[in-house]
């Protein structure tokens, strides 16, 4: 403790200067923390190759399409996840607002862009492709809600401070989302809010009552309304939808195939490299469905092994978060965990089938340069709050 | 130091966050375990489920056609074949990838170009296909042969397509009849799948199909082979199918059948006929002619005229009248009639009666025999088709087919053993023969065990009762044969691909119905019958043909009549029986033996000599006949007549001459006995001819003198020992022509007195 104490006091006497004053190298990175989070990227690109490369070399001419892409931003995220280590998460404060403003620009900016399919969920950057605004979004909700919490924390328990403010901040860039329309990015968003409101200390039962308000509203919009039925019929019988002619066909396929993969794995899988699914049938196997090709060819035993990968990294950024030197920091590894954690369970829920199918990526696996760019990011900003962190655990 | 912990204190994650972040991860925790378990759901206890519906969009299974086996006569000439053809399929989105690929826009033009040329289809319709790309499937052509598709596989290499799936060669069999409608009803056809439908190609499919074999590969999910990594691929071959050999014979086939039409279509039958030849001893269907018939090369095109003539008087072709009207005479003309039809048999059931009687030992005495031209049965009465017949001996009754006498006969013998005989020549049973459709024993008229006396007598007239055709010729064989009941059949064997004989048929014999003693005494009297009674219509000089005519009505419609005739030869070990049946022939005279006793005596008469049974004469009919005419051409004038002389034959002489310059009939002709040969000794009279004269309705003397006055000589058919009253029917040569001196015309005669 006094170890510790000296340490962190060490730390805050060092003559801070100029752009120095925001560099924070001391302290150390987690080696548990990084070593999952390695393993699953390598697993990741591993499965993603495997995925993708039927699929790439039919429609692209490139087996390595997909994997020269995604690695690359591999190591540059990797790179960019150390600097973004070094920085001392505390500037961040400053910067919340600023994020905030952009990622709800750019939320409005992407509505009115030009989207030939009629979803307005990408805005094409030279060398980076494709950015999803809402993988902003996400970011912007962490940190401005952890910038919130660490600053009014001893009035959460107020309806007007710990309620009001997070669910206006919420609601509006959970409704710009939705009208992209991108109900999954909304899901993911809302519950990373939540998640974070709950552990920063709203009270329960204004959240049990908006959750109670939000189950009800679904229940009206699908049960009675009939919104989504075609995606809720899939997920009732997919089988059945399936067979029932060939717009039943198109509508249940993604399930369905995602289900001959899974199924067709068994315990111990097909062998990497083996599936059958990904020979066109599971479209887009590299994108949301890439966990149903991994559990094709790895089985349960691979599945389920990566699945408690996750589990740890998950676990150990939130014992991280709880060492954390102050809320701030403690709040921010929440919601990024909070992130993995929720991204995960939905992920693999639609795979297999457990909701209706949502496009939900499933983190270091799925394809997508600006996903893995935010996420290795938001990896760095949590190894930042772990250099400050306490050796032991609080409680 | 502690103020600097207190603030930090202040700032750091309170306890609240604490156990709320552990709540989170409990849920998160809950979570986990719940998508294991889903997970663990669906690859391990629903594994089978999912990887067989899986397995069955990723594997492709390609069939594999068994060549299906050939179909041959008793001589191995074959009677249906199948030939390996191709079909050729475009998938046009591949060919547009191939045609960005490569960077040919215009392939789609070439192709349609280059192929109508090739495979000799319509380029317009072609290079709309060939640009049809939102398309995977087009059949270019379809059922092409070998030389062919090696052509086509090379204009594919050359352009440099073989690998990009463009094309698809499917390989396919046709089934071909080469003797065209020959027996036709017997071998049936095949559906566009050649799956047999009718006939032998129906009843003995599966031994004639085959196992068709699979290629199974693995695909990918737009349905391509696989093109990386993962391949696999399993072939089971296709095991061709097994051949028949038939006991039918093409050419005793051609004799029932050619006789048979000519004698429906000059008694303007309505509902086809019959003709079966059958081999007495095993069963062994020679010949089984059904007139009306069709090609089976071609077989929804209706080729009996009647039925043609019938249609055509429905005149809005495209009426559901006529497209039903159109569906039934092709049902009609694909059942064989042999197997399927029913017919009252009318007197030639006399055969059976006489041989139950003779059988059974029934004392029959002669008042039984007689004939006053009636015969009263309580309330009814039964009239003879004679005014009487008088007295007359049991042989008498059968040559005279004498109906009063027969249901006298019937009712001496009684229901019961009527009943037990009926049963015993299988009138109450399938024949069992293997031809499709044999249609089960008739009840509709048939009265069974309890008869009355008026039912036993109609019935032991042959009428009252329907049975098939091919249960007529089975029993007709049992009394040739010496009593027993033979199964009927028409594969002797069955050949496997190699020509090795996989099983043969066995003749079986179900029972003796009769003794061979009773067997030969009803054969001497059908052979009274036809030597000089009524039967004289199949009588073949050489071959002491047995047989009995019948003429039965129709009880639903008043003018129609079965006419039929059934006789077996030759004399007293007979080898084979001849059924023929013309059904609702309308012409002044239809009874049995001006119909049907003409085509039985031309089948007899052509086929026994083909079977290699040689002749045995008597007396008389050596005295009458024929010869063959000696080489005198270039003799001396008396050299030839006495060559000719030692021949015993006449002779005519034309011209002064003192060589014979030429004769007629030419050498080796056959004429009559003491038939004329006219020599021509002067270069002027070699061309002399006569008019041929009309010898059509003219008795034998009056055809004989009118021959002999053109001087032409005749060669006669249809006659028995004692000429009677048989008048000519045909004549070779039509009359009118003219013909050199001498000529031999073929002549046939029937007989006008006889009795059914």
């Amino acid at each position: 403790m006094a170890t510790n104490a000296r340490r962190a006091t060490a730390a805050d006497n060092r003559p801070r200067t100029g752009w120095r004053k925001f560099i924070y190298t001391g302290g150390s990175l987690d080696t548990f923390f990084i070593m999952t989070l390695l393993l699953l990227l390598a697993i990741g690109l591993i499965c993603l190759f495997s995925a993708s490369y039927v699929y790439a070399d039919y429609y692209d001419g490139d087996s390595y399409f997909y994997i020269k892409k995604q690695a690359l931003f591999a190591v540059i995220g990797l790179v960019a996840m150390f600097g973004v280590s070094c920085i001392d998460y505390h500037v961040l404060h400053k910067f919340t607002w600023i994020v905030m403003g952009i990622s709800l620009f750019l939320l409005v900016l992407v509505l009115f862009l030009p989207a030939p399919t009629g979803i307005h969920r990408w805005i094409n950057l030279p060398l980076v492709g494709g950015f999803q605004p809402s993988e902003l979004a996400k970011f912007a909700i962490i940190l401005s809600f952890a910038h919130l919490i660490s600053i009014n924390h001893k009035q959460m328990k107020k309806f007007t401070v710990g309620y009001v403010p997070f669910v206006l901040i919420l609601g509006v860039t959970a409704v710009l989302i939705i009208a992209e329309p991108h109900l999954s990015g909304t899901i993911l968003v809302v519950a990373i809010g939540g998640i974070m409101m709950f552990v920063g200390g709203t009270r329960v039962g204004y959240l049990a009552a908006t959750v109670g308000l939000a189950v009800g509203a679904v229940v009206l919009m699908v049960g009675v309304l009939g919104y989504e039925a075609d995606r809720i019929m899939v997920w009732q019988d997919p089988i059945a939808v399936y067979n029932s002619g060939a717009e039943g066909r198109d509508l249940a396929w993604q399930t369905v195939q995602s289900l001959y993969a899974i199924g067709s794995g068994g315990l111990m899988g097909l062998g990497l490299g083996n599936s059958r699914e990904k020979h066109l049938f599971l479209p887009e196997p590299q994108n949301d469905f890439i966990f149903s090709i991994v559990c094709e060819e790895l089985g349960f035993v691979g599945a389920a092994i990566i699945i408690i990968l996750f589990a740890l990294l998950v676990w150990r950024g939130i014992v991280l978060s709880m060492r954390a030197r102050d809320k701030f920091g403690a709040m921010l590894a929440v919601g990024i965990c909070a992130q993995i954690g929720v991204q995960v369970v939905l992920n693999i829920a639609v795979v297999s089938n457990l909701m209706p199918n949502t496009g939900i990526g499933l983190p270091f696996f799925s394809y997508g340069g600006s996903s893995m760019m935010m996420l290795l990011m938001q990896m760095g900003v949590l190894l930042s709050v772990s250099r400050q962190a306490r050796n032991t655990s609080q409680g | 130091m502690a103020n600097e912990t207190g603030r930090n204190a202040t700032r750091l994650p309170t306890r609240s966050m604490w156990r709320r972040s552990i709540v989170v991860l409990v849920v998160l925790a809950l979570l986990v375990v719940l998508l294991l378990g889903r997970l663990a759901y669906v690859q391990i206890f629903e594994h089978d489920y999912w990887s067989k519906l899986a397995v069955s969009q990723q594997l492709s299974d390609t069939p594999v056609d068994a060549a299906r086996g050939t179909i041959y006569d008793a001589n191995m000439t074959v009677l249906a074949e199948s030939e390996q053809v191709w079909t050729i399929i475009m998938d046009p989105s591949n060919l547009q990838d191939f045609a960005e690929e490569t960077k040919q826009p215009n392939i789609a033009a070439t192709v349609a170009d280059e192929l109508s040329v090739l495979l000799k289809v319509d380029r317009d319709r072609l290079f709309k296909r060939a640009t049809d790309t939102g398309s995977q499937y087009a059949v270019i052509v379809s059922k092409i042969e070998r030389p062919l598709v090696e052509e086509f596989i090379e204009w594919v290499e050359q352009k440099g397509m073989s690998d990009k799936g463009v094309f698809r060669i499917i390989s396919d069999y046709t089934r071909s009849y080469p003797q065209g409608s020959l027996a036709s009803t017997v071998l049936g056809f095949c559906g566009t799948d050649y799956y047999g439908l009718y006939g032998l190609e129906a009843q003995y499919n599966d031994v004639l199909a085959g196992t068709p074999g699979r290629i199974v590969t693995a695909q990918n999910g737009v349905g391509n082979d696989m093109s990386v990594s993962l391949t696999y691929e399993k072939t089971v071959d296709a095991e061709d199918g097994n051949s028949l050999v038939l006991t039918i014979d093409s050419t005793i086939q051609h004799y029932a059948e050619k006789y048979l039409d000519q004698a429906v279509a000059s008694f303007n039958a309505t509902n086809r006929g019959v003709c079966i030849v059958m081999n007495v001893k095993t069963g062994a269907i020679l010949a089984c002619a059904v007139a009306g018939d069709y090609d089976p090369n071609d077989p929804m095109t209706i080729h009996d005229e009647h039925a043609k003539l019938e249609l055509e008087k429905i005149t809005d072709k495209k009426s559901e009248e006529y497209s039903n009207a159109y569906a039934a005479a092709q049902a009609l003309q694909w059942t064989n009639k042999a197997v399927t039809d029913y017919y009252e048999p009318g007197s030639v059931f006399k055969v059976f009666t006489s041989a139950m009687a003779v059988d059974a030992g029934i004392q029959l005495s002669s008042d039984t025999f007689y004939c006053p031209g009636y015969f009263r049965l309580g309330p009814d009465t039964i009239h003879c088709h004679a005014s009487a017949h008088g007295s007359q001996s049991f042989a008498d009754t059968i040559s005279h087919s004498c109906n009063p006498a027969f249901a006298k006969i019937g009712v001496a013998v009684g229901g019961s053993l009527f009943y037990k005989y009926f049963n015993g020549f299988g009138f109450t049973e399938k024949t069992g023969v293997d031809m499709l459709g044999e249609a089960a024993a008739s009840s509709a008229l048939y009265h069974g065990q309890n008869m009355t006396d008026i039912q036993v007598a109609t019935s032991a007239m042959g009428q009252t009762f329907k049975i098939t055709p091919i249960q007529m010729i089975t029993a007709l064989s049992a009394v040739a044969n010496g009593g027993h009941l033979v199964q009927p059949y028409v594969v002797q064997n069955v050949l496997d691909i190699d020509g090795n004989i996989v099983s043969t048929t066995e003749p079986v014999i179900k029972r003796q119905v009769i003794s061979t003693a009773a067997a030969a005494k009803v054969t001497d009297m059908l052979q009274f019958a036809v030597d000089g009674g009524g039967c004289k219509n199949v009588y073949v000089a050489g071959y002491q043909v047995a047989g009995k005519s019948g003429t039965a009505d129709y009880t639903e419609t008043k003018d129609d009549v079965w006419a039929s005739f059934g006789a077996y030869a030759p004399g007293d070990d007979p080898e084979i029986a001849v059924l023929c049946i013309v059904d609702q022939p309308h012409a002044a005279v239809v009874y049995g033996s001006q119909v049907a006793g003409p085509v039985v005596r031309q089948v007899i008469e052509d086929t026994l000599p083909y079977l290699g049974i040689e002749p045995v004469y008597n007396e008389k009919e050596l005295a009458n006949l024929s010869t063959s005419t000696p080489n005198v051409s270039d003799k001396s004038v008396e050299t030839a007549i006495s060559m000719i002389q030692n021949a015993g034959l006449d002779y005519t002489r034309v011209g002064d001459g003192s060589t014979v310059l030429a004769q007629v009939p030419t050498a080796g002709a056959t004429i009559p006995k003491e038939g004329t040969v006219v020599l021509y000794t002067d270069e002027n009279a070699l061309d002399r001819t006569t008019t041929v004269p009309n010898f059509v309705g003219m008795t034998l003397t009056q055809a004989s003198a009118a021959a002999h006055a053109a001087d032409l000589n005749l060669v006669i058919s249809g006659l028995s020992v004692d000429s009677g009253t048989a008048v000519c029917s045909s004549q070779s040569i039509g009359s009118g022509a003219n013909a050199p001196l001498g000529t031999v015309i073929n002549l046939s005669f029937v007989y006008q007195d006889a009795d059914d």
